[in-house]
């Protein structure tokens, strides 16, 4: 009879039932739809083994998910060291050589922080406000270390909202840079860059580290590793660590990142109307962002002779590489021989760095 | 409703701020890293 008072299938609630659905929503996308399948399936089935009642592994000191959660989110471990792989896998050739497009990374936070805003209006508080906000800025790792610093109850809503919407970028993108320009400026084509030598991008790791983190403190830990990353990858000299961190390291730390994020989404925190209101705003922040980059681009066109194709401002969204390729695909529609990719990667890469200066300007504030 | 307001005006222009920055690191950084010897065959 003990045993029988023990089983978890006696304690299960119509919420937990509800939250296996969900998690089986994102399992099924994650496989048969391909939308972030590295994070949606750890994440679907971590909400799975949460919800199962009784089970012991989101409890706290104890369960095991919880020790995912705790030493690898809580502890902001896991987050910086994603960092370190997204900046061994990046190139920073085509922000060097076309530094202007930085500023299309910057308008992307816009979205960021006009979200924040409304958000505030509606009732949430500045913490949660700032970690709805930055769904816009694109960025998974750096949503997550926002919202495990500032509102962790909102950990697992903004980051499943954050990496649904970066899936559905090249649903969501296309009819806003449409809407936005005309026929003749999609297909203007921009003049290619300079070449950029290998001293230059040896150096550039390192002082853009030095006086990013000397600007905005808070942001260190993220810029440092990005900036570690891409340093390994420059040197030429460390190719065993540009190796482990661009592919060993990363795939490691995604695992135990998506489990911890699904962990907790337990139906008690998930499921309150609030977590709704975050993806309608999630939604509205990439919106707002795709849209301020395009904007910008516009706008920098009335001042300069040698034209940007404003669809490349919608990179600005840091979604990389995605909101790139999208960018190419747009393009490429309205002019089959403009290839736009390498130049909506300078935007794209300033987009992650502008999130997280973004982020860290709100911990600086917030915490 | 006033400090969110600040909040929204200090992260806009931090962000240009710190990425105009960025702009201007780029443009020294060219000019520290200078023209690189050809390489020989």
């Amino acid at each position: 009879m003990v045993f029988f008072n023990n089983m978890g299938l006696l304690a299960v609630t119509p919420g937990m039932v509800f939250m296996w659905i969900i998690g089986l929503i994102l399992i099924y996308l994650a496989i048969t739809r391909q939308y972030e399948p590295l994070l949606l399936l750890p994440i679907g089935f971590g909400i799975i083994l949460t919800n199962l009642p009784l089970s012991m592994l989101m409890e706290p000191g104890e369960g095991l998910l919880w020790r995912f959660y705790h030493y690898g989110i809580e502890w902001e471990v896991i987050p910086p060291l994603i960092f370190l792989g997204l900046g061994a896998l990046t190139d920073f050739s085509a922000l060097l050589s076309q530094p202007r497009l930085i500023f299309l990374g910057a308008a992307a936070q816009v979205g960021v922080y006009v979200t924040f805003f409304i958000a505030y209006s509606m009732g949430f508080s500045l913490q949660e406000a700032a970690t709805i906000g930055i769904i816009g800025g694109a960025d998974g790792p750096t949503t997550i270390y926002l919202a495990a610093k500032l509102a962790p109850q909102l950990l697992g809503a903004t980051a499943v909202a954050a990496y649904s919407y970066m899936a559905l970028v090249p649903l969501i993108m296309p009819p806003i840079m449409k809407l936005l320009t005309t026929d003749a400026e999609r297909k203007i084509r921009m003049k290619k860059g300079r070449k950029v030598s290998a001293r230059e991008k040896l150096y550039f790791p390192i002082i853009a580290a030095m006086v990013i983190i000397l600007l905005v403190p808070a942001s260190a830990p993220l810029i440092a590793m990005f900036m570690m990353g891409n340093l390994f990858r420059e040197s030429k000299v460390v190719e065993r660590l540009n190796e482990t961190a661009q592919n060993s390291l990363m795939n490691i730390v995604t695992i135990f990142l998506g489990v911890s994020i699904g962990a907790t989404m337990n139906a008690e925190v998930f499921l309150r109307k609030e977590v709704i209101f975050i993806f309608f705003l999630g939604l509205f922040a990439f919106m707002i962002s795709t849209a301020s980059g395009i904007l910008l681009a516009k706008f920098m066109n009335l001042f300069t002779s040698n034209k940007i194709n404003p669809l490349v401002g919608a990179a600005g969204v840091s979604a990389v590489p995605m909101a790139a390729r999208v960018v190419q695909k747009v393009g490429a529609a309205a002019d089959k021989r403009n290839y736009l990719l390498m130049f909506a990667m300078g935007p794209n890469i300033a987009g992650v760095i502008g999130t997280v200066i973004a982020a860290g300007i709100f911990i600086s504030i917030l915490k | 409703m006033q400090e969110a307001v600040q909040i929204f005006v200090n992260g806009i222009s931090g962000v240009f701020i710190g990425l105009a920055v960025l702009y201007v690191v780029i443009r020294i950084n060219k000019l520290l890293a200078g023209k690189e010897p050809d390489k020989k065959e």
